[in-house]
């Protein structure tokens, strides 16, 4: 049966690599599908929208003349593919004739070229583009196999899979599924408990009470927010230049708070966009205006302020273009897109949106500041959303922290030790007074005494003493004041735009003034215009969550398909433009956004409708054909298995060994890295220290926190993160690579936090089994991937196992110098468990 | 992911599920991935299993003259003024006003925008003719490499818009001042793939000068992958005993323990890999064999020991301290023997708005002798025909002092001096002409997309050609601006 499958699927597939699209109504060709996909990437960008490069006159994005250029229909002939110079010229054999142009570097597959006469030949009809046209709701489509569907989303991958004459795939193991689901919806494992209670629930809807739990967690605005953290480029410093620290982590506090509200979509757009501009703005409102603060933003010296301004508007425009549209608006910026019908005056109006708004092109400078890191305007909030007493807490404790760093460089501990034990014999007078003190009963003075004479041997003691003497006195401003700052937009008056010539912000053309405005494309703004004044970021907001825009909810609708089935039904979701992909499934996709809309924007709900689909549960096993004929899954014939996000990675391992702190919120914490990293870029050791410039690890309470708070420099961002394509949030990223890379084997293997997981997963495996070594082993085993060993992999580890003992056996410093005792069994069992957490199944999300 | 890496990573992965479904089992893998099967340049038919990174189909567009590249990337701007552009009339002018027209109305930046008078400053030190070729240089300061003039072409209009660091640095390392951009050495690793089994395709070296300490900041976007596949992104090589990150094994783990672990860990995998038909794990197996590889031959590569006294005499005994700009060099040298794809170093400091002679003087003993010594170095072991060395920074300086004569200069990006040698490149030229007072441009510019443009072309990268596809556009690392290769300094 499997394998009767297999051929068929092999069979389909290879039928399907001939034609354009997986399609479903062979011989008729698409124009959305099929041919404007060829057209814009071969031939737009001479013969497209851009007014000030078009060659010949001629459009071939449009059919019919304008006012001054040709229509497509100048060089075809609908119906009739021989009497159409198109295809004349696209099958000369002079180099001077054909197109395209051999300079363009572009060509023409035989594929597409037979592809474009048939569409001719079937009368060359144009359409809209489909991501202009407002989503309609399809009608469900008919399947033969009635039984496997669980709900809408499934009649639409059945429909398709029938098509191909493809089955879908068996559901999912329960155990997988539980798994599956719970690092979805929480970036968690499931516990031992919940593993036992679902497996043990045979009821009908066990599966749904645990879609119901994990969507009530309050991990689960945790997950949805680390997604939004990229694509609103979250971080914690600046981004340019000297890249020191701002506070911005109050905006994070209210995206999960957002998300575990289940705050309606149309909602949160708003307030992000426009909170401060609302009638009844509050401080909490306002907060969510720090997404269009979190820009990158500069302090060099000899900066020109007018430029960064400039810089950071359009950082803005392309943010928002590409979360909330998946439109490539930065394209328009310096001339006419080339592809999508943006000129570059639309780019402007929207520009003006936020033109009249206070933004500062010099930021605020950490060694300067009397006050605040954070550049103005901003507003100090937090006890709106998070309580006051903890993060005064907070504070103190980093205060602490660094002020046992003032005296031990954490960086520097070693060193000095070892230059202790060189100088020890020859010191004499205080210094060997102090020295002959054991060190853990030094005091601080003592101490003071030591790297003094320590300093006189390197530089770096003055420059970190002098580097955490700012960290610490910013924090205690910060204290004094008693409430978190975070960085908000504020309206700062009238101002007259202009279109920027090439985008130069020296150079304003006076002759194209603009007001605010969107792309004539789009649907008008006018409803949405205040009486009497221009329309405002309010106004756009509103105008975004127009039930009737035809991007918004499909873009929103997609990154979450995209979040829990693995890849987009778009699978470009920042271009939803003419050289964006086409959807896999484009009535499913606008069925989502219709439900998505209609349901009030409700994001569990439209989570739920999605994980609770066949298509979702589908196991992820597949015949090895099927994954290498459909790699990237877009037939949906199986579930997609795909390595875990970066943060996820991490807190999985600590979770398993039972060390993650779940605490939610709070300032941005500081997990170790490899010493130096920072220094060795940053501006460290400049007299007039800025903040960020050195990394300095947390105390225990910041070690072991979920990744979605490490502090994250821009320039220098979390290097075992980034090794898993984190990216650096300097601009907006809505999807990570996934590689796979010989330095993720390095950190997985030897980073002290995941050596450290190790050892404690080997610790808790000792404590909860203590009768065999197996049970231990398959305890481990099971922490770690939520399911019970089979023969051949319990065999393989205890061979494992067997063979550690053995050395360490023959080795015991080696045992103490991994467990820190001479506890053979424990260490065996710590290199046991370094190879489980190693496991590709175990960073996987199957 | 692009369509043509996932295809050339398909193919390579149904090759190696073959072998493990064709009975070489997971216990064998661990042998049939060693180093010599990936010994396989990616260009030669049918490697048996992947490269790191092999690279995309198609290219090298063209025969490379250069295989791989060494960029002594000089952060901060070092002073044309006084290391390349001579000018005849130097001490005449010298403390006289910079004539308006010279200056003309193009921007300078904050720093010296608000100053009264612009006073030329000529070098801080005589220039003097070297080489074969005659060609005039700063020799009190660099004398080492005045004495490789017969070996480089200097390029001396080179030019940029930008006029600060941050954006300047990040324009001619990655094309666009805008951030998001991938850098040269991702776009190398990315077209050409890794030619070393053992080691990354792209490594970067970071140093910092004496001239000015800190230095201006560098960024890691400035090796960064940007919109490329992350993989593509530069490693950094640092000084102390975990030179890559995380590679050495925890206390109590040794090298035996470790193959242990992989072997266990190898055959869970392809059990794994046999049961969910997915080919990426094979492709994780590989990847954590390289790993393993690279805990000995980075170690191999970063120990000196191996190099007799003859070595540090050329390039200095600074190049036995690990860390600095002479010991990068050289740990330079040693990646091209071993086949390296392109190796970047950042030395900080060459920004001197004041102290001007001190601290050039300074950055200049720290750098002057160990690039010299590359170059020669690479060209005595034969390696300098098929390998690139490009010598420079973001901008040039200005030839009007900042503050008093004498006490600094500002970022100048009209016209600034940069040199190259090897694969490909003629020796003993020059290329452009500025103006007397070596301000702007008066013939053969070399815009930065140009410079690039260059460098790609020695490798045998058409820029036009190589692109991705991100939001839309084509991208490449010379951009939408027309870029053109600078022939005449290419070697036949």
């Amino acid at each position: 049966m499997l394998k009767s499958a297999t051929i068929r699927s092999v069979l389909a597939l290879f039928l399907l690599a001939s034609s354009p699209a997986l399609a479903e109504d062979a011989g008729r060709i698409s124009y959305n599908r099929d041919i404007r996909p060829i057209l814009s990437d071969k031939c737009f960008s001479c013969h497209g929208p851009d007014n000030q490069h078009r060659s010949a006159e001629l459009r071939l994005d449009v059919a019919e003349d304008g006012e001054d250029y040709f229509g497509a229909y100048l060089a075809i002939e609908p119906g009739d593919a021989e009497a159409s110079g198109l295809v004349e010229r696209i099958y000369a054999k002079s180099k001077k004739l054909v197109m395209p142009p051999p300079k363009s570097h572009l060509e023409l597959s035989e594929g597409e070229k037979k592809r474009l006469v048939k569409w001719i030949e079937q009368g060359a009809t144009y359409e809209p583009h489909w991501s202009f046209v407002p989503p309609s709701k399809p009608e469900l489509p008919g399947v033969k196999d009635r039984a496997w569907p669980h709900n809408a989303i499934d009649t639409f991958v059945l429909k398709k899979l029938e098509a191909n004459r493809i089955k879908p795939n068996t559901e999912a193991s329960k155990a997988t599924l539980l798994r599956r689901l719970t690092l979805d919806l929480t970036g968690l494992p499931p516990t031992a408990e919940e593993l036992g209670a679902f497996l043990a629930d045979a009821s009908d809807d066990a599966y749904g009470q645990v879609v119901e739990r994990l969507l009530a967690s309050p991990h689960f605005g945790e997950r949805m927010a680390l997604t939004w953290l990229d694509a609103a480029r979250y971080a914690d410093t600046n981004g340019y230049s000297i890249d020191d620290h701002r506070d911005m982590w109050l905006w994070r506090e209210w995206v999960i708070d957002a998300y575990n509200q289940n705050m309606p979509y149309d909602q949160f757009i708003v307030e992000q966009l426009a909170g401060d501009l609302l009638p009844d703005a509050t401080d909490t409102t306002r907060l969510a205006t720090g997404f269009l603060r979190n820009s990158m933003n500069t302090h060099e010296g000899g900066t020109i302020a007018e430029e960064y301004r400039v810089t950071y508007i359009a950082d803005k425009i392309n943010t928002v273009s590409t979360v909330f549209m998946g439109l490539t608006m930065q394209c328009a910026q310096c001339h006419d897109h080339k592809y999508d019908p943006l000129s570059q005056s639309e780019y402007y109006q929207m520009f003006a949106f936020f033109d009249t708004a206070d933004i500062r092109g010099m930021g605020a400078n950490t060694a300067l500041t009397k006050g605040d890191a954070n550049t103005a305007p901003l507003i100090r909030a937090s006890g709106q959303i998070t309580s006051d007493e903890q993060y005064k807490r907070d504070l103190q404790q980093r205060i602490a922290t660094l002020t046992r760093y003032l005296v031990h460089p954490p960086e520097l501990v070693e060193m000095r030790a070892k230059w202790e034990a060189e100088v020890k014999a020859g010191a004499q007078g205080a210094l060997l007074e102090v020295l002959s003190v054991s060190p853990a009963d030094r005091s601080d003075e003592q101490w003071g005494v030591i790297n003094q004479a320590f300093a006189k041997t390197t530089k770096l003691l003055g420059r970190h003493q002098n580097t955490i003497k700012r960290e610490i006195a910013i924090l205690e401003k910060d204290l004094e004041a008693g409430r978190a700052s975070v960085m908000v937009m504020k309206e700062k008056g009238p101002r007259q735009t202009y279109v920027l010539t090439r985008g130069d912000y020296s150079n304003p053309d006076k002759n194209q003034p603009v007001g605010t405005g969107v792309p004539s494309v789009l649907p008008p703004l006018d409803a949405y215009m205040p009486e009497g004044g221009p329309a405002t970021r309010l106004s756009l907001a509103k105008w975004l969550i127009d039930p009737e825009h035809p991007l918004t909810a499909r873009v929103a609708a997609n990154r979450l398909w995209q979040m829990f089935i693995g890849q987009g039904l778009v699978t470009t979701p920042n271009d939803f433009g003419m050289q964006g992909a086409y959807p896999t499934h484009r009535e499913l996709l606008d069925y989502l956004a219709i439900e998505y809309v209609d349901s009030g924007w409700d994001t569990k709900q439209l989570v739920k409708q999605i994980v609770m689909s066949a298509t979702y549960r589908q196991s992820s096993k597949a015949p090895r054909e099927l994954y290498q004929q459909d790699p990237a899954n877009e037939l949906l014939a199986r579930a997609s298995r795909y390595r875990l996000p970066a943060e996820i990675i991490r807190d999985n391992a600590l979770a398993i060994a039972g060390k993650l702190d779940t605490r939610i919120g709070g300032p941005s914490v500081y997990p170790s890295q490899p010493h130096g990293l920072w220094r060795e870029v940053s501006h460290f050791g400049y007299p007039r220290a800025f903040t960020a410039q050195a990394f300095y690890p947390s105390d225990a309470s910041g070690l072991n926190r979920r990744s979605m708070y490490t502090f994250w420099k821009r320039t220098s961002p979390p290097p075992s993160l980034t090794a898993f394509d984190a990216p650096s949030r300097e601009v907006c990223t809505v999807d990570r690579a996934r590689t796979n890379t010989p330095l993720q084997a390095l950190v997985l293997l030897n980073d002290p936090e995941y050596v450290d997981a190790a050892r404690a997963l080997a610790q808790i495996a000792r404590k909860e089994m203590k009768s065999k070594f197996e049970h231990q082993v398959d305890y481990m085993f099971r922490r770690a991937t939520g399911r019970t060993t089979t023969d051949a992999e319990l065999d393989a580890l205890m061979k494992h196992f067997g063979q550690a003992q053995e050395r360490f056996h023959q080795d015991q410093d080696a045992a103490i110098a991994l467990v820190g005792e001479n506890d053979i069994s424990l260490a065996a069992l710590t290199s046991t468990a370094t190879v489980i957490l190693n496991l590709d199944q175990v960073i996987t999300r199957e | 992911m692009d369509p043509i890496t996932e295809y050339h990573r398909g193919i390579t992965r149904r090759q190696l599920f073959n072998q493990v479904r064709n009975g070489v089992g997971a216990a064998a893998l661990a042998s049939l991935l060693g180093p010599k099967a990936f010994a396989a340049a990616p260009s030669q038919p049918a490697p048996v299993v992947p490269a790191a990174s092999p690279g995309l189909p198609g290219l090298p567009h063209f025969a490379p003259k250069a295989k791989r590249a060494i960029y002594l990337f000089q952060s901060g701007g070092p002073s044309h003024i006084d290391l390349w552009d001579y000018k005849p009339h130097w001490e005449k002018v010298h403390g006289k006003a910079l004539p308006d027209e010279v200056r003309g109305d193009q921007r300078v930046t904050g720093m010296t925008s608000g100053q009264k008078q612009f006073l030329t400053n000529g070098p801080i030190k005589p220039f003097e003719q070297h080489g074969d070729c005659g060609r005039w240089v700063g020799s009190g300061l660099i004398p080492h490499t005045a004495k490789i003039v017969d070996d480089i072409a200097v390029l001396k209009a080179v030019n940029t818009e930008a006029i600060n660091h941050d954006p300047g640095i990040t324009f001619i390392n990655t094309g666009s001042q805008q951030v998001g951009h991938a850098s040269l050495g991702a776009w190398l690793s990315y077209g050409l793939g890794s030619e070393n089994e053992n080691l990354p395709g792209y490594m970067v070296l970071i140093s910092q000068g004496s001239g000015k300490n800190p230095g201006q900041p560098i960024f890691s976007r400035l090796w960064g992958s940007g919109y490329l596949p992350s993989e593509h992104q530069g490693v950094r090589l640092r000084s102390g005993k975990n030179a890559v990150m995380h590679l050495n094994n925890p206390h109590g783990v040794d090298r035996e323990l470790r193959r242990d672990q992989l072997d266990a860990l190898a055959a869970l995998n392809a059990k794994h890999a046999e049961a969910t038909g997915d080919p990426e794990i094979e492709a994780r197996i590989a990847q954590y064999e390289m790993a393993y590889r690279m805990q000995t031959s980075v170690p191999d590569l970063t120990d000196l020991s191996d190099e007799p006294d003859s070595t540090f005499e050329i390039y200095g005994e600074d190049a036995r301290k690990p860390g600095t700009y002479a010991a990068n060099c050289l740990l330079a040298r040693r990646m091209m023997e071993r086949g390296v794809r392109f190796v970047q170093l950042f030395h900080r400091g060459w920004d001197q708005h004041n102290s001007l002679v001190p601290h050039l003087t300074n950055q200049c003993k720290d750098t002057d002798q160990a690039s010299a010594a590359l170059v020669t170095d690479l060209k005595q072991r034969g390696l300098l025909d098929d390998t690139l060395v490009v010598w420079g920074g973001e901008f040039g300086r200005t030839a009007y002092s900042q503050g008093k004569l004498n006490a600094g200069r500002d970022h100048h990006g009209r016209c600034f001096s940069m040199w190259m040698a090897g694969g490909g490149v003629k020796g003993g030229v020059e290329h452009g002409v500025t103006d007397d007072y070596a301000y702007n441009v008066v013939d053969q510019g070399v815009h930065i997309r140009d410079l690039n443009a260059t460098i790609l072309n020695r490798m045998g990268v058409d820029h036009n050609r190589l692109s991705f596809k991100f939001q839309g556009l084509s991208q490449r690392l010379t951009g939408v601006e027309p870029a053109k290769v600078v022939e005449e300094i290419l070697a036949s």
